[in-house]
This record gives structure tokens, sequence and C-alpha cells, in this order.
């Protein structure tokens, strides 16, 4: 009997899982492998057998599924998902709730103290497979990263957020951007695609 | 950096010359808005790129203070030399050496002549205004800074005598009094404020 | 939750069981339960009984080796520990049975002994209880050491009930309870400690073991209440088990994944419980993400996914109910920055309403899963069918199937297949939509009192997704229509879309075609949201029936809608849900802030501001649409306030315009009317102006296929706001106009002017007029053109210099007095007109006044005259307004014409009268009051008594025309009369005196006021003029103008100076001069008089001189004097002075002057003699 350690609190992935198994009985691999054949975090009911995204840089590691500008009146400005496409509408929904609490956060009267006044906003919520991080530059324009449901440093967090709003800075500097409108640069996009596979890599290693 | 300073001013000297001389040499009111708008939407970047990094002004006073200190030196590296406020949303920004006043200057045989004080006067008030359409741009600059922070204001500008003064009011009184045409771009604010700069 | 077992929902309470004696045990069971903590009591009658408390089942003989166990957790185990197992058994005997008869002793024993050998080989304590009816019969020592032998039990376990006595009941019952208590911790404790042992030196077979182990070890600890312990083994339990799935090898992996969660969900209520009545919200919900993450990827093959889900969404229903009844707060020593580092928790956490919506989500994957697996499974179940007689086995999460062969049933494990289709089967009975729903409504509404909005629209729309499913498509549709509003508002147009899907079916499946119509084409018109991704199959289940919002999928809906109305008209309509809802024609109706508006916008300019009426005026309508591919409009009605000025267009493709009901518009051909997309359509008509007033273009109804009406309401370039949903897209904004400034400023309505009258209406006035005299202004209206019907003429008076009324404000309450009145209009013409003016309107006021003007036909007149009186000086604008129609019929009458004149018109005062009082000749009263008033000012001049006071009036013509004064008149008021007499000196010779501009006439009247008064009204100067008639003008009326005379005082003077001198002298002939002075007191006055030399005269007698005059009497200075100069003299100037009065009276220069001739003239004297007296006198 092999003793295994494993904490609950950090879950396996699927390699994990083929590393550990020792020899089984073959029914129970075959369980196995349908069991974590299905564990990619983009994992809804749509995944039947779809294999992992290739714009993850380690698969089954924290990637980033979605980022999304919100304008002055809660209208995206930017959305970008880096998932299969069928989940765009899911995170659409969850950009969007996700906006009540940057509301609950930024303008709850008993949070005073100046250090709240700092643009990263942190957790918003964990929802189904995703984690949904916040950030609110100066000039009210909202910034929203959502993850696989990993944990995801703070300092990955604000990391990524610095650089995609330096990239969010230039795209709206350019003379033709008018203020208030989608932000529709290729440029840009391929950008943010660069900081996304990127993200984690700066600061994990 | 010396170079670039100098094609600035002379970047926004020749916009006003062209703008006021040549587009729009009939309607001189005409021209003040376009200038204006365009300082706007350079006000509106620079303060996006400006605040990164920086936590989030919690009021007013504290988008004015970097409207003085760091946006300031961004741009004149220098900083605003007086703010006073009443309180109630009025707030006086001051510059006394306002660089890009620095280089404008009377002919001087119109200055001393007292040959046909009309002619003088006319030759004095023609100079005054070229300044304040000078001028126009940096409102346009500070409103669409304070703007794009959430402070929907209007600026206007005026110079008592070289070198000009820059001085903004902002009365809370005067919410929809104030033109739509004082935002080209349209503002979200929640208030509206009211500028100038004297 | 509720679905548990009741054992496990509650905490466990420790058991005792009692035995014999039944007459008792309600009272002792009563009293241990209500203990606290309670315990719970096993009564058992009699000791027959006493079996039951037997281990049940064979015991194992040890040397056996031990066969893995079958499960990891008994179902009954807990139950059997609550209900079976006591910790204590208390034998219960009468005193009277152990004490005496020997029979019964023994019997006692024999029962002793049972019960012994019933608990014997476990941990279970014994008691003794003696129970004796009085506390006074003593038992015998030997007996009760007897019994604690028969029983092993030390004497403080053997417990003696006292039954008659009410204390001492309490007392030893009280006895009986701490007994228990101690027992029961003790025995806890023990077979915690016994389980502990082997979990510690891991002397167990298999994993399932070890986690039973926990599981008892927690649930002893429970008993005695150590949760501490409890936690720590429930979670060494929990994690344990998490190891088993990888490990453990005992089941089919399957049921497997099924047991080993069905356990985890028990350690982990178990767990969560604990923590949250413990009061550690962090930590619980902590660890309920461990559990959540540790078993959200466990779901096992996709044939039993749904289990999973069930389970999975299970979990957050059951966490979040915990959260809702144990009313959890966050805490204040809590980080206030949830989500970062110093606080890894979020808000939503702590709301039960994030659980639900889990759950819901989650109870919606499981029922895709069974879908998916139904699907799957419905080729495999005609091969082998539900197996039957499947049931829940001894084990917890695990199923059996019963297996009888005669009398013989068994219980034969399943096989995976068997397991799926049986739970499938089993699940495909139960109907998920309304358990989803209801969850989705929980967490609605708490989202809703949390003022989170988004994420409650976002459940509403699980709902409606839900609805739709369920088939229940009006409640969805109402849904989906709440939720449209924010995503509409906020521009989340993804979202929108899906939305406007679902609304889509709806409406098609509600048979409603006109809804389906209006989303089709808000969809169609929708924004492309730049992020949304390629399409492809699985979009299709993804975002909706709607498909992926791609354009070219726009476009397909839009020829749907095309198809639709299309369809009707080819009559098989049977495959469109609407087979005879569609009437002949659908109306859309778009107005400013309807959502339709992308799909089509009107905006319509005038090109000018005001026009003339029925002159051509241009307008330019413009349309847009949004929709993605071209809209050919068949025809564009233009609609007005003014029906005359709609106009309709039709395109030429159109083969046969539709007559149109309304035959009075234009009808206009157009060569193409089609709408591309984003790209303003501009026309440019030309339409006649109505009648004057207001003409506003209110809409303009495109028909599009004939069979699709819109009407959009006419927006004003200048107002128009931008789309709400596409003003976020990056694109060029074009303007509805070509001309930019029409497109700023562009109006949607235009003034139209009343035509101009061609009716002369003249004032004609003289000059500026007069106060009090009654003015006319002559009024002269004469048509040329125009015929005048139901005239009317308003005349109005204002101030000229503003202030409006005329009146001043002091004097504004009593409305008499008006400064400048309207008297009166006088129609000057023959008395035919003048009889028919009679019945007509006629208001006459202060300052305004109407007439009406009779009927005039073209080319002949009617005048009138304006009568003004004025007040006061003050200068007016006359306003004179004609309004009339142009015919008698109502429908001209309707709409008038107005012609206005103004003039101003000064008013001037036309005398300005002014007086003088002097002296009498040569006499000079002393007046008092002119002594004692030096002080004060009071300048009221004062008279003396019985002297004849000069009067001079002086009336000074300040116009610039003549005016002639008829008269000149002092009227005393009231008693006047006889107190004074004022004649008239000099006056007006020969009727009138005419005064030329800026001249002045004099009237001198005498006074003799005959009483004294300190205040005397003389009355008021009454002046009778008129303008000068020789000028011609025939105003020969009299006009009365009166001035009040100032108050005077009358008062007798003490001393009177007269002064007698003759009318002239010769040159150098001697003439005398009296001055007499006349003492009207009763008193003896002392009076000094002097003489001063002048250099014309000498004369002889004393310079100084005094005297003193008697009462009523006279003192008399006569001088002789020679004039030496020639020419009016000044006499030598005389002094008087009253000692008393200390006053000094000098005749004033005019009386003390005297001419001498230089030799004597040759007149006659009387006349001037009679002069001279008369003036004297």
């Amino acid at each position: 009997m092999v003793p295994v350690d494993v904490k609950p609190s950090s879950p396996i992935s699927p390699h994990e899982w083929a590393g550990r198994e020792p020899s089984q009985s073959p029914e129970l691999l075959r369980g196995l492998s349908l069991a974590t054949g299905r564990r990619q975090p983009a994992g809804g009911r749509f995944l039947r057998s779809s294999p992992v995204t290739g714009s993850s840089p380690l698969p089954g590691g924290i990637m980033i599924v979605c980022v999304a500008v919100v304008g002055h009146q809660n209208n995206p400005l930017y959305l970008q998902s880096f998932t299969e496409a069928d989940d765009a509408l899911k995170l659409h929904h969850i950009v969007h709730c996700s906006l009540d609490v940057i509301d609950e956060r930024v303008n709850n009267p008993k949070r005073s103290a100046p250090t709240l006044n700092e643009t990263f906003l942190g957790l918003l919520y964990p929802t189904e497979n995703y984690k949904v991080y916040g950030y609110l530059t100066n000039t009210k324009v909202k910034f929203i990263m959502v993850t696989t449901d990993l944990e995801v440093k703070d300092a990955d967090a604000r990391n990524f957020f610095r650089k995609f709003h330096a990239a969010y800075v230039d795209a709206v500097s350019n003379p033709f951007h008018v203020p208030g409108k989608k932000i529709a640069s290729r440029s840009f996009g391929a950008r943010v695609s660069t900081i996304v596979k990127s993200f984690g890599s700066g600061t994990t290693s | 950096m010396a170079i670039a300073e100098s094609c600035v001013d002379a970047v926004v000297m020749e916009m006003v010359a062209v703008y006021c001389g040549g587009l729009y040499a009939a309607k001189p009111e005409l021209a003040a808005r376009r200038i204006e708008a365009i300082g706007f939407q350079v006000g509106h970047q620079l303060s996006e790129r400006y605040t990164m990094e920086r936590p989030r002004f919690s009021d007013h006073l504290e988008a004015i203070k970097f409207i003085c200190k760091d946006f300031w030196s961004e741009l004149f590296k220098k900083q605003i030399d007086n703010l006073k406020t009443n309180h109630r949303g009025t707030f006086v920004l001051q510059d006394n050496r306002f660089r890009w006043l620095t280089r404008v200057s009377l002919d001087p045989y119109t200055e001393n002549t007292d040959s046909t004080e009309n002619d003088s006067a006319a030759l004095g008030d023609t100079a005054a205004q070229t300044t304040t359409m000078l001028l126009y741009f940096p409102c346009g600059l500070i409103r669409g800074a304070l703007t794009n922070l959430g402070i929907s204001c209007s600026v206007s500008a005026d110079m008592s005598n070289l070198p000009a003064y820059l001085i903004c009011f902002m009365p809370v009184t005067i919410i929809d009094s104030l033109p739509k045409s004082a935002s080209p771009l349209g503002t979200h604010g929640g208030m509206d404020n009211y500028f100038w700069v004297l | 939750m509720e679905d548990y077992p009741e054992e496990l929902r509650t905490p466990p309470v420790s058991l005792v069981s009692i035995v014999g004696c039944p007459e008792l045990h309600p009272s002792i069971s009563a009293a241990l339960s209500s203990q606290q903590p309670p315990m719970n009591t096993l009564a058992l009658p009699d000791f027959a009984k006493a079996s039951i408390l037997a281990r049940s089942g064979k015991p194992r003989d040890p040397l056996a080796p031990s066969q893995p166990p079958a499960g990891i957790l008994k179902k009954d185990w807990l139950l059997k520990h609550r209900t079976r197992v006591p910790a204590a058994v208390a034998a219960l005997f009468r005193a009277d049975q152990v004490s005496g008869d020997p029979a019964q002793w023994l019997q006692a024993c024999s029962d002793l002994e049972n019960l012994k050998s019933a608990i014997q080989g476990k941990n279970t304590k014994l008691v003794v209880v003696l129970v004796q009816a009085q506390a006074s019969d003593e038992l015998s020592e030997d007996v009760t050491v007897a019994l604690r032998k028969h029983a092993e039990i030390d004497s403080k376990h053997l417990v003696v009930l006292v039954e008659h006595d009410e204390a001492e009941w309490n007392r030893s019952l009280n006895k009986l309870k701490n007994v228990f208590v101690e027992l029961c911790a003790a025995f806890y404790k023990e077979e915690g400690r016994r389980i502990k042992a082997r979990i510690e030196k891991r002397n167990f077979a298999s994993v399932e073991l070890s986690i039973r182990y926990c599981f008892k070890v927690s649930i002893y600890a429970e008993f005695r209440r150590d949760w501490p312990e409890a936690l720590k083994f429930y979670e060494e339990g929990v994690r344990v088990l998490r190891e088993m799935i990888g490990t453990s090898t005992r089941l089919p992996p399957t049921q497997r994944l099924v047991e080993i969660k069905a356990v985890a969900e028990q350690f982990h209520f178990k767990i969560s419980t604990l923590l949250l009545h413990a009061g550690k919200v962090v930590e619980a919900i902590t660890w309920f993400r461990k559990h959540i993450r540790s078993y959200e990827r466990v779901v096992g093959t996709p044939e039993v996914a749904f289990l999973h889900w069930e389970w999975f969404s299970r979990q957050f229903l059951v966490f979040g109910e915990l959260i809702e009844t144990t009313s959890t707060t966050i805490p204040d020593t809590l980080s206030p920055r949830f989500g970062t580092a110093d606080n890894a928790l979020t808000e939503w956490e702590f709301q039960p309403a994030y659980y639900y919506q889990l759950a819901a989500t989650y109870l919606r994957e499981k029922r895709y899963a069974i879908e998916c697996s139904s699907s799957m499974a419905n080729l495999t179940t005609e091969v082998n069918g539900v197996p039957e007689s499947v049931m829940p086995s001894v084990y917890v999460g695990q199923y059996v199937r019963l297996f009888e062969q005669g009398d013989t049933v068994s219980v034969l494990p399943l096989s995976d297949t068997e397991y799926t289709s049986y739970a499938l089967s089993e699940a495909e009975r139960f109907q998920d939509s309304y358990e989803i729903i209801a969850l989705f409504r929980k967490a609605y509404e708490s989202f809703q009192s949390l003022g989170a909005t988004r994420m409650a629209s976002a459940c509403s729309g699980g709902m409606a997704i839900e609805y739709y499913a369920a088939g229940d498509f009006s409640n969805a549709k109402q849904l989906f229509d709440s939720v449209a509003g924010l995503y509409r508002q906020e521009g989340w147009t993804t979202l929108l879309w899906e939305n406007l899907g679902y609304l889509r079916e709806c409406s098609m499946k509600l048979n409603s075609p006109k809804d389906f119509i209006s989303y089709s084409l808000e969809m169609a018109a929708l924004p492309l949201f730049s992020g949304s991704g390629a399409e492809n199959r699985e979009n299709k289940i993804k975002s909706g029936p709607a498909g992926s919002p791609t354009i070219s999928r726009r476009e397909n809906i839009q020829q749907e809608v095309i198809n639709v109305l299309e369809r009707k008209q080819s009559s098989e309509g049977t495959d469109d849900g609407f087979n005879n809802a569609m009437e002949e024609v659908t109306h859309l109706d778009i107005d400013q802030i309807s959502p339709l508006r992308m799909v089509l916008t009107a905006s319509v300019a005038f090109h000018d501001q005001s026009v003339k009426p029925g002159s051509p005026l241009l307008v330019s309508v413009s349309l847009l649409s949004h929709l993605p591919s071209p809209v050919v409009v068949d025809q564009l009605e233009v609609q007005f306030n003014q029906s005359d000025c709609n106009f309709v267009i039709h395109s030429t493709q159109e083969d046969s315009p539709p007559l149109d009901s309304n035959l009075r518009d234009q009808v206009v051909q157009d060569t193409s009317l089609t709408l591309f997309t984003n790209r303003w359509m501009r026309l440019t008509h030309e339409v006649k102006s109505g009648q004057s007033g207001k003409l506003e273009c209110l809409s303009v109804k495109a028909t599009i296929h004939k069979h699709l009406v819109i009407c959009c309401h006419a927006e004003s370039p200048a107002s128009m706001e931008d789309f709400p949903l596409w003003k976020f897209e990056n694109q060029v904004e074009t303007l509805p106009t070509k001309d930019t400034a029409l497109a700023f400023s562009g109006q949607k309505l235009i003034q139209v002017e009343e035509p101009d009258a061609q009716v002369d209406l003249v004032l004609n006035s003289a000059g500026p007029a007069l106060v009090g005299e009654l003015f006319t202004v002559p009024v002269t209206i004469e048509s040329k053109g125009h015929a005048v019907h139901s005239g009317e003429l308003k005349i109005n008076l204002v101030d000229a210099r503003g202030g409006g009324l005329l009146l001043s404000p002091r004097e504004a309450e009593d409305s008499e007095s008006h400064h400048v009145e309207l008297l009166g209009v006088s129609t000057v013409s023959e008395d035919k007109e003048s009889k028919e003016e009679a019945d007509s309107i006629r208001k006459i006021q202060y300052s305004f006044g109407v007439v009406s003007v009779p009927t005039l036909s073209v080319g002949d007149s009617w005048s009138c005259k304006l009568e003004i009186k004025w007040h006061r000086a003050k200068s007016v604008m006359l306003y004179v307004s004609l309004g009339y129609s142009l015919g008698s019929s109502e429908e001209e009458a309707l709409h008038r014409l107005n012609i206005h004149r103004s003039l101003q018109i000064e008013g001037q005062i036309p005398l300005l009268v002014s007086h003088q009082f002097l002296r009498p000749f040569r006499r000079e009263p002393l007046l008092l009051s002119g002594i004692r008033s030096l002080g004060s000012d009071d300048k009221k001049c004062s008279l003396a008594m019985n002297e004849s006071n000069m009067l001079i009036v002086t009336a000074r013509n300040c116009t610039d025309v003549p005016l002639c004064l008829h008269s000149m008149t002092i009227q005393p008021d009231g008693d006047g009369e006889q107190l004074c007499s004022v004649p008239q000196i000099s006056g007006i010779s020969n009727g009138h005196a005419v005064v030329a501009p800026s001249e002045e006439y004099k009237g001198i009247f005498s006074v003799n006021p005959r009483a004294i008064s300190t205040n005397f009204n003389l009355g008021e100067i009454c002046l009778n003029w008129s303008r000068d008639s020789s000028l011609g003008e025939d105003q020969d009326r009299l006009i009365i103008m009166k001035e009040q005379l100032p108050e005077v005082s009358i008062e007798e003077p003490p001393l009177v100076v007269g002064m007698e001198c003759p009318p002239y002298a010769i040159l150098g002939i001697p003439f005398t001069i009296y001055v007499k002075i006349h003492n009207s007191t009763s008193l003896l006055q002392e009076i000094k008089y002097s003489l001063v030399d002048s250099q014309n005269f000498v004369f002889s007698g004393a310079h100084n001189h005094a005297a003193f005059i008697l009462p009523k009497s006279e003192h008399i200075v006569s001088h002789k004097l020679v004039p030496l100069g020639s020419g009016s003299q000044q006499l030598p100037k005389i002094t008087v002075t009253s000692v008393r009065y200390s006053a000094a009276l000098t005749p004033s220069a005019s009386a003390a002057t005297v001419f001498v001739y230089p030799s004597e003239p040759k007149f006659n004297l009387e006349t001037s003699h009679s002069t001279s007296d008369e003036i004297v006198s």
C-alpha cells in the first residue's frame, strides 16, 4: 500500500494523478482516466472530451481564461476569452456579475482606510471553476481577469494588472481612439495575449 | 530634452496660429473651442498615463493636488505655484511663469509708442487675444484630465499680465447651467464644476 | 439538509438504560432528559427484556482472519449508539423485594445476573438502584453489601431512591443523575480511547476501517461534547478518505466514487456544522473551499456524471442552508481587504445566496448530464434492462440488489453498468427544473436585497432558462424581459443577444409574431462584441437558441423576419410558428427610448426657423438603420401635426403603390428607398406650410415588405442623443444631414407666421397732452385688401418708463386714482353704425379698453376717438391692436389676424402756479411769530389781522402751445368766507387772457383776515383755462385747475408802524412824513426809534428818540424833509424798536422811497391822488 500524502488543499493535476498511480486494476485506471479526463478548468458541461486548450503555458496550471476592460457606465470596452470560444458567454456573465463586487468594494462606506484606495482590488469572487480578480484605475476604468480555479499569488495578479494597465494606457493614448469607446486596436489584443501567456511565469519561478 | 520642449512650444504656438489664422480666422470662438477640444483629449490621455501606479483619489482636492504637482511637473517640469480654494468647489491654480507664454512678446515698437493711442490699443488687444488663444489649450488639458478623473468641470482662461496666472474656479452652485458645448467630448462625471483660468 | 437522517443532524445525546420498576420510568426518564446536557433513557419494564442489550449478531471469534470490510460506514451504527447501546444500565429493585423474602431475593439475584451477562463484554456500566417508600424505613446494611457484591459495583454506584417523599425523591434522583453523568463520561471516553488506540497503532486491515474508526472516535467525542477532538478526527477521516480515491480497489470505480462521496458528505456536514455552531465562520468557509476543491474534479465516468453534479450541488445547497440557519455575519476581526493576501475570503462567500446560486448552476449541470447519459443509455438499456429490486445496502452510499432463491434471500453486489442504469432510471424519475428555479429564486431574492443587481439578474436569467426548458414560456418571457433591460442599459450586447434569442423563441412559442419580429429586428441590429469568438456547433447550445453573435447570424435573423413577413403572404404559413396569429400588417412603434431605435431612426429637420403661411419650405428627412443587410422601404409616410402637410414617398420599385387612405397627402415617386447599414438615407422634400402656428413633424412611417410598418417618432437633429448600444462602437459617426449646421441645430418643428394683415391702423395725436384736459387720440382703420369681420380694437395704456400699471405704488390700492385714465371711446359716425355699436362689446377700464369694430368691406374705413385724461404729468405708451378675421364663417373666424400700433404720448402740466404774500403798503405790523420762529424753520407765513395783506398769484405757461386763461379766483373753503375776505384787486379783463408759452400771468389779491388763527386755510386758487381757440382747434372746453394755497397763521400785531408820506416831492421844497406807531395792546409800550442821515435829504428833528405809548393809543412822529436830489430817492432810514419785544421794525425799501420831481409837474392831481389813496386804503 503506497502511503500517499495528498492535502486536499492542493488539488492534483491530471498528470500528477497519472504519475502517482501504481500498478492498479485496469478498470480502476479506466475509471480514473475518465474521472480525470474532464478536469480541465473550463470543464463546464460542454467539454465532454475536449483537450486542454493550447493557450495555457502549463496544462492544468494556472491560466487566464478571460480579461476584460469595463468602462464608466459599466459597459464592456474590451473582453477577450482565452478558452474555447463556446465559453465566451459564460465568461461574459461572470465578468458582468463581478461588477457587483467591485461596486460593493469601492463604494462601501465602512471601508475608508487609505490603503483601500489602491487600484488592485484582489479576488472578487470564486465561481464555478474560476477565480475573478479586479482592478480599478484612477480614471474609474475597471479591469477584470478570470483565471482557473487554482491558487493565484497576489503578486502575480498585481503584476499582470500592472502590465495590462500599461498596455491599456498605450491603447487609449492613440490619438485616433475616442475616449469611452470600445478598444478595437489589434496591437492591443496581441500585446494582451502575450501578457496573458506570460502570466504567472514571472514571479512563480 | 530641451529640444523636445521647444518642439512642444513650437507645436502649441503653431496649432494656435493655424486655428486662429487659417481655419477659423472669421470666428475666433469656434477656433477656441477646437483648440480646447484638442487640449481636452490630450489631457484625458495624459491623465490616464500619469495616474498609473498610484492609489485612487478619494476626493476632489487630491485630484487637484495631483494636477498641481505631478501632472504639471510632468508637463512643465515645475509645479503650480499657488493653489487657493474657497472649499465650495472653487479652486484657483496659479502659475507665475507659465511656460507657453514666456515665448510670447508684443512688438516693442507698438509697445512704447504713443503716436495714436487707439492704434496701439488695437495692437495691444490683438496681442491679448493671441495670448488668450494660447491659453485655451492648457484649459483643455486641465479639463480633460479632471474629467477623466471623474470631475467634470469647465475651464476658461484669462491672464492679467505676462507672465500669465492660471486660476481655476469650481463653484458647485451652477451644476446645470454649464452649456453642453463646454464639454465637447461629453463627461460622465457626477457633478458639474466650473473652472476659470486667470 | 432535511433529507439527512435525524441522528446525523442533531448532536448525539448520551444514552442510559433503566430496568425494572416500570412505574417509575416516566418520571426518571423525564428528569434525565430535562437536565443539561440531556440524557436519553432506554427504559426496559422488566429484566426479561435485558437481552436486547446484548450484542446483536454472533460474537466474532478472534482466531478467524478478519476479512476486509464491505464498506466504510455502517448506516445504522450512529443510530444504534444513540438508541440501543446505553452507556450505563440501572437495575431498579424495590427495597421490600431484596429485604425479607428469600425467594424474592433469589429472583433479584438472578435478574442481576442476566443483566450482567447481557452487558458483559462491553464497557457498559452497571448501577443498582434501591427504591424504598420512605426515607425512614431502614435497609439493613448487609442487604446493600450483598447486592453490591452480586453486582460487582462499588458503593457509590448503588443509589437509594426514596419514592414517597418529595424532597427525598429529588435529592436521591439528583444523586442518580450525577452517577449517570459520570458513568456516561467514563463510558464514552473508554470507547473513544479503545478505538483511538487502534488508529494510533495502525492495526487495521484496510483504509476503510481507519476512516470508520475516525468517525467513531469523533462521534464518541461528540457524545461527551469534546468538539475539538471530534473535529480533529473528522478532518483526519476526510484526509484518509480523499486518499482512498486513488488507492482503494474494493468496489468498481463508479460505485466506489459514489460511496466515497457519500461518506465525505457526512464528514463534511459534521465538520461544517461543528465549525459554524462554534462561530468559526471563516474556518468553516475555508474548509468548504477545501472540500469543494478536492472533489470538484472527481466526476467519474461521463455516464454517471449526473451523480457527481447532483452530489456537488447538494454540497453547496447544504452549506448555504447551514450558513443561513446559523445566520453568520462577517466577523469584525477580519481584514476588510477581501480577496487579497491578508484576507483570502470574499464578500459573497458569507452570503447564502452565493451558494444557492452555485447549487442551482450545478443542478443544471446535472440535468444536462442526465440528458446526455440517457441519450447515451437508450442504446444500451434495451440490451440489459434496469435491474429490479435494487436497494441501499447497510453501508453508507452503497447499493445492492436482493436476490431470492426459494425462501433464502441473499444480497448481491451490482456491476457498474447495472448500477449506472439503475441510478439513471432513478434520476430520470425526478423533475429538476422546479428545484433549480426555486434555488435561483432564493438566490435572486437575497442578491436583490444585497443590492447586487447584476448577480440577481443573472439568477433570474437562470430561472428564465429553466422555465424555457420546462416549457413555461410566458414566465420565461417575462423574466427574460426584465433581465434584458439591465443588459441593454449597460451595453452587454453578448448577454443581450442570448436573452433576445430566448425571447424570440418564447414569442414564437407563444405565437405572437409582433414580438418575434421586434426581438429579431433588435437582435439583427445589435452591435457585435469584438471579443466574441468564432461560430462552432457547440455555440448553438451555449449561447441559447440564438446561436453565436456573428454578422452572418445577424443577417440570417433579418432574413428570417423577412421570411415570416413574406410567408404569410404565400399562404403556406404552416411551418412558421404563427399559423393564424399574424394580422394583415404588423405595426411597430419606435420612440426615443425604444430599444428598436437602432433598427430605424428618423431625423427630420426644417431648413429654416420660421416661414410665412402657404409658402413652400424645405424639410429633410433622414433615416438610419443598423440592420446588417440593406432594407428596402416600399413607402415612406411623413406625418405632421398639420395633416395637410403630410406626404408619402413611394419607391419606384414598388410596382403598384397601394392607394393611401389620406387623399390629401402629396404622393412622390422616388427612385429607390434603400437603407444601408449605418448610412443615413437623406431625403429632402418641399412642403407647403399650412396655417399659422406650430408646424411639427410627428412621425415617419416606413412600410417594409408591404406588411411591416415601422412608425418612428421624428427627432430633431439638434436634440438627438446617440444610440444606446452603438455609441460604444468604434466607428465614424455620420451626420443626419449633409450640411453640418443643420445637423447640429436642425429642428423638427417650425413656426409658421401669420399672414401680414392688409388693413391700416392709424393713430395720430396732437402733440403732448396737458394734465387735466380730455385728450383725444383719433384712431382710423382703413381696410385695403382685407375685409374686417368681427373686428375688435384693444386699447392699452402702459407707463412709458416701464412699471406697467399707471398708478403710483402707494395709492395702488384705491384704483380710483390713476395717473392716466382711458375715459372712453367716441365713434364719429352716422347713427347706423353707432346703433350697431351699441349692442357690441365695449369694455373700458382705467388703462384698458376693448371696442368692437363694425364689419368693414374692402376699401372702406372706420375711425374713433380715444379720450384719455392725464392726472399727473407722465409719458405713456398707447398700444392699440386690431384683431379681425377674414370671414364670418366659424372656420375662418378661428384664425384671426392682428395689427399692432403703439404711440408714446407725453403728459404735461399746462400752468405752473406760484404765489407770494406781501405786507400792506407802508404799514409794518409787528408779527411776533416772526420773531419767535427765528429758531424754528417752519416757513408758514403769518398775516396780520385787520390789515390788507397782498397776495400775488402767478400762473406760468410751461407748455409750448398758447393757453388762454379764463378766470383766476380764490375759493375760500368752508368757513373761510366770513373769517377773511379775499377781494381781487386786479384780474382778467375782457373775458380771457392769452398766455403765450413760457409767459406768466399775475393776479393780485388783498387778504383781510378778521380772526386770529394759527393755521388758517385760505382755500385754493382756481384757474379756468383752455387751449387757445384762436388756433382753430375746437377744443374750447374749459378746464378747471385747482391749486391749494398753503395754510397761513393770522395774528394780531401788538404794534403797527405806519408811515405817511406824500406821493411825490419837489426838489428843494420841504415836505413832512409822519410815522404813526399804534399800540393795539392794553399795555404801556416803550419804543425807541432812530433816523439815519441820507445825503439826498436834510431834515429837522432828533436822530434818536424814545417814547411810551399808552394802551390802545397812537404815537405820531413827524419830520420835515427837504429833498436835495431829484429822481426816485430813498428816504432816511427809520427804525422803530419795541423794547418789550426787543424787535426792530423798519419800513421796506419799496415803502421808503419817494419820487422827487425837479420842478412842479403838470398833471391833474386828482387821478394821481385817487390811485395813491386807493393803494393806501
